[in-house]
């Protein structure tokens, strides 16, 4: 097993090499000068702006030759110092940290619940094929695959928080007052509505996932022997069944971490919710370089663990798959 | 005659429709088996699909909606730069020129036209009004109905009506207290008696029985409050357009007031200005002004936008009576009847209805866009702009159109992107299958550090990125190549996989044994196996490249303003008054997404399963 996980991460070093030397090179390359941004607007005297230009540009290191940068971004980047933001001019760690808990706080409970929902659902569906409870749920994860995720966040602004007025259409939660009860109140009103929309824009893929890994494993033989020994139904598809449909089951839920935290920038921007994706957003329009590059190698890292994530749950379910 | 040949068009691709649904029943099989046993792979495919009756309406709903699309925008072209502010966000309907029967038959004192409605004055007293309601406009106050009206006028929200004994009512839009009678303005009636009543963009103005003009309302930019002190206290008439107010004189000079520097003060002929031409009565469109002197001769001056100053043949020897301007329109009526329009003809407001040309107009009225005329017999005549089927955006566009040619771009985008990334997919999937050893071993590294970068924030990066200096069309092109350059990996996997057990098979084995060479293998004998999966594939991932599409326009980091796209459309749903009052505008552009890719998923789904052989089995 460690073994394993040693070979494993040992074969991401080529892989996140090429990644940060594409990144690097890319932002590079970018049109625009973030560091002209950075120059207090109040300063008119051209040899004074010129002055604090020459400052800013030995202070973040670009008057070194480019694979020096490289190199330098590296070695920063591994030891944790992931560089200044340039629009809000203090550390990247510290932009993005926030916004980064906020969105684990919204994707947890999305993962949870779309799961929670998703897997009862895609079994009963597999089980009582063509019933009118399928039918209803076959149409659901067709509708909500062909559905723009803001689709489903406007609609709910427009019918829960703008004509009904029970939620808060977006933002953050501010009104805490320090009582636990009040404070927890608070994150749910304002979570209700992306928490929603993020679960029905992810049921629908989730529900058909399982329901097709069920189907393919209820036709199997040893489902056929289970039943004729004379197995209860509640054992043949929870236990038998099931655990064997489990293993694509795994994928998604590997998938889905990273997705949540991909996906979440239109939900987020929808709701006003600070969260990675928002910040990006927000990064990318203020051309703040460091925080874009940080996060996409975040981003990266973030998928090649939930490669390796996969890999062991694989072998947590299925024994017969051996970690070498 | 004329219409055959679009009769016949329609009758054939009805029969192409009908065929595709009753084929599967012609063929009722007798000899089952044989002819099961005959059919190659892709003929089973195809019976399997026209077996599924979903599958089928998704296909014909997608060319129904390709039919529409491009067929619609190819019709009525749009221009990306033209823009109408003063119909902005007006609410989907028709009918703003739909004259009331009964207004015939009473016989017609004014018309006076709003943006999206109108009010007529009857000869018997009452208030008519018709069209799209807009800031409750088209509810008149009930206390009206007791009064002697002597004039009723529309601004582009709302209406003011005079009586007989001066008395000024108002409503529909007030932001600017534009439709009530302010404090000081009551107080000056107390001295005067208002004679006449004017109404502009937002601003309120009457004329009292001592020559001297008052407005009110939205003046804080144009200064409308300001009246000249040569013309105060001697104006016979004012007319408004957006920012200025055009004066008559009780000698027939002209003066203009309001914001400076327009044409139609910078090019107002002298020979106006200082009074040696003498004019009766003078009417203005938004930049452009008409006048005419006791002769009915014809006077215009301004800007030659909309060819505005171009007049039409006949005008200059006739006696014009009347003149009336809508926005960018004028309508003129000579003594002997006959009716002259020139000007903008984008909603049709010049195009005078034939049954009208055989009559002698009596009365005309002109608005905004609209235009109406009535006739010696007393009927009521209207046309131009009937109003917009599915509302207007922002920038008072038409929202049908824009949907049309904004379902051209996405689904040209979506399936450009596709075409991409089905090439690069299937070019590296099948290198790498075939090959395999260190060529697979790279190819797939390479797959996986692309799809390592969770893919919309990737995609947004990259477009905000590279977007910098390029044109419009360039800019539509990198939304393309950015989807399609980074959705390759999941489809390159999936051939490979297919490739590495078509490799194995005999067929391969025999072919190489009679020294095909390794790329004809690949292309003659392998691909022909793996092509139906690429296509369900590519089929499945249209859809969900109109979903990327949309999303990343309705962020703004797709296609971008001007060109329309149904993300791109919904961009203003960022604002939540536009989310609870302008529902059209983000309705029914995600509705078309989610059609388009509802129907595309549809027939993704019944390709698949047409070609899963365990459906076939039965």
């Amino acid at each position: 097993m460690f073994k394993f996980l040693f070979k494993r991460f040992m074969s991401l070093i080529p892989v996140i090499f090429i990644i940060s030397v594409m990144l690097f090179g890319l932002f590079k390359s970018m049109p625009g000068d973030p560091v002209k941004l950075m120059i207090p607007a109040g300063i008119k005297s051209e040899a004074q702006r010129q002055m604090i230009y020459d400052q800013k540009v030995q202070q973040l290191g670009l008057d070194k030759s480019i694979p020096e940068q490289y190199v330098r971004w590296i070695i920063n980047t591994a030891s944790g110092d992931f560089g200044t933001s340039t629009s809000f001019n203090k550390p990247v760690v510290d932009v993005i940290s926030t916004p980064l808990q906020n969105s684990i706080k919204l994707n947890v409970f999305v993962v949870v619940l779309s799961f929670l929902i998703s897997i009862p659902v895609g079994i009963k569906s597999a089980v009582k094929r063509h019933s009118l409870f399928d039918s209803f749920w076959q149409v659901f994860s067709l509708v909500g695959l062909s559905m723009p995720v803001f689709f489903i966040g406007l609609l709910l602004i427009f019918i829960l928080a703008i004509n009904l007025r029970l939620l808060p259409a977006g933002g953050m939660p501010f009104r805490f007052n320090g009582n636990f009860i009040n404070d927890t109140l608070q994150w749910a009103r304002y979570m209700a509505l992306p928490i929603i929309t993020l679960t029905i824009g992810n049921l629908a893929g989730t529900i058909r996932y399982v329901r097709n890994a069920m189907i393919e494993v209820i036709s199997k033989d040893f489902i056929r022997t289970a039943r004729s020994k004379g197995l209860s139904e509640k054992v043949i598809i929870y236990s038998h069944a099931f655990r064997n449909a489990l293993i694509p089951v795994v994928t998604l839920v590997a998938g889905s971490l990273v997705g949540l935290f991909g996906g979440a920038a239109i939900t987020e921007t929808i709701f006003a919710w600070n969260g990675i994706g928002y910040v990006l957003i927000q990064a990318l329009n203020s051309r703040d370089y460091m925080v874009v590059l940080t996060m996409n190698l975040f981003y990266a890292v973030l998928s090649l663990t939930a490669n390796i994530l996969m890999d062991i749950g694989y072998a947590l379910v299925d024994p017969r798959i051996k970690l070498k | 005659m004329k219409e055959n040949p679009i009769l016949k068009a329609l009758k054939s691709f009805g029969k192409t429709l009908a065929s595709l649904f009753t084929f599967g029943k012609k063929e009722v099989p007798v000899f089952n088996l044989s002819e099961e046993a005959v059919l190659s792979p892709t003929r089973v495919i195809i019976k399997n699909f026209k077996r599924n009756k979903l599958a089928m309406f998704g296909l014909v709903w997608f060319i129904l909606m390709i039919v529409v699309v491009f067929g619609g925008s190819t019709l009525y072209p749009i221009d990306l730069y033209e823009t109408e502010p003063v119909l902005r966000n007006t609410q989907p309907g028709t009918g703003y020129t739909s004259v009331p029967k009964e207004l015939s038959s009473v016989g017609v004192e004014s018309i006076a036209t709003g943006i999206t409605y109108s009010v007529a004055l009857g000869n018997n007293g009452k208030v008519y009004t018709w069209g799209i309601d807009v800031n409750k406009v088209l509810s008149v106050p009930k206390s009206i109905a007791a009064e002697n009206l002597t004039k009723v006028v529309s601004g582009d929200r709302h209406v003011v009506a005079l009586t007989a004994g001066g008395k000024v009512y108002a409503w529909g839009n007030s932001n600017f207290n534009q439709a009530e009678v302010p404090y000081e303005i009551s107080n000056v009636l107390q001295l005067e008696t208002a004679v006449d009543v004017l109404a502009g963009d937002q601003f309120t103005g009457i004329l009292t029985n001592k020559g001297k003009l008052y407005v009110w309302g939205s003046t804080l930019a144009t200064r409308l409050d300001i009246v000249p002190s040569a013309f105060q206290g001697n104006i016979k008439k004012a007319v408004a357009s957006s920012f200025n107010i055009l004066l008559l004189d009780n000698n027939g000079k002209v003066g203009i007031m309001g914001q400076s520097g327009t044409p139609l003060e910078t090019a107002m002929p002298d020979y106006l200005k200082d009074g040696s031409v003498q004019l009766v009565d003078i009417t203005v469109t938004l930049r452009t002004a008409a006048g005419i002197d006791k002769d009915g001769k014809l006077y215009v001056w301004g800007e030659n936008f909309n060819d505005l100053l171009k007049l039409p043949e006949g005008i200059e020897n006739a006696k014009i009576t009347q003149i009336t301007a809508g926005r960018a329109h004028f309508m003129a009526v000579d003594s002997e009847g006959k009716l002259y329009t020139w000007g903008s003809n984008k909603y049709n407001q010049i195009s005078i209805p034939s049954a009208l040309k055989s009559e002698k107009v009596t009365y005309v009225s002109a608005g905004f866009y609209q235009s109406y005329a009535v006739s010696e017999s007393g009927k009521v005549y209207g046309w131009g702009n009937n109003g917009f089927l599915l509302g207007s955006d922002e920038f008072g566009r038409d929202l049908a159109l824009r949907l049309l040619h904004g379902g051209r771009v996405s689904m040209t985008v979506g399936a450009v992107a596709v075409l991409i990334s089905t090439f690069i997919g299937l070019l590296i999937g099948l290198i790498a299958g075939f090959y395999g050893k260190w060529v697979d071993n790279l190819l797939m590294r390479f797959a996986e550090v692309i799809s390592s970068f969770p893919f919309l924030p990737l995609a947004i990066t990259l477009s905000s990125f590279l977007q910098g200096y390029l044109s419009q069309t360039q800019k539509l092109m990198l939304i393309m190549i950015i989807l399609g350059v980074i959705s390759w990996p999941g489809l390159a996997r999936l051939i490979r996989g297919q490739i590495l057990a078509e490799r194995e098979k005999d067929f391969v084995l025999a072919a190489r044994a009679l020294g095909i060479k390794s790329n004809t293998i690949i292309l003659r004998h392998i691909l022909p196996n793996i092509i139906n999966i690429v296509i369900v594939s590519m089929t499945l991932s249209y859809a969900g490249s109109l979903l990327t599409e949309a999303g990343l326009s309705f962020l703004g980091f797709g296609v971008v303003p001007p060109s329309p796209s149904w993300g791109n459309m919904l961009n203003g749903a960022q604002q939540s008054e536009v989310i609870q009052l302008y529902w059209w505008r983000w309705i029914l552009p995600a509705v078309c997404v989610l059609i388009a890719a509802l129907s595309v998923n549809i027939v993704g789904d019944g390709l698949r399963d047409a070609m899963d052989p365990k459906a076939n089995e039965k």
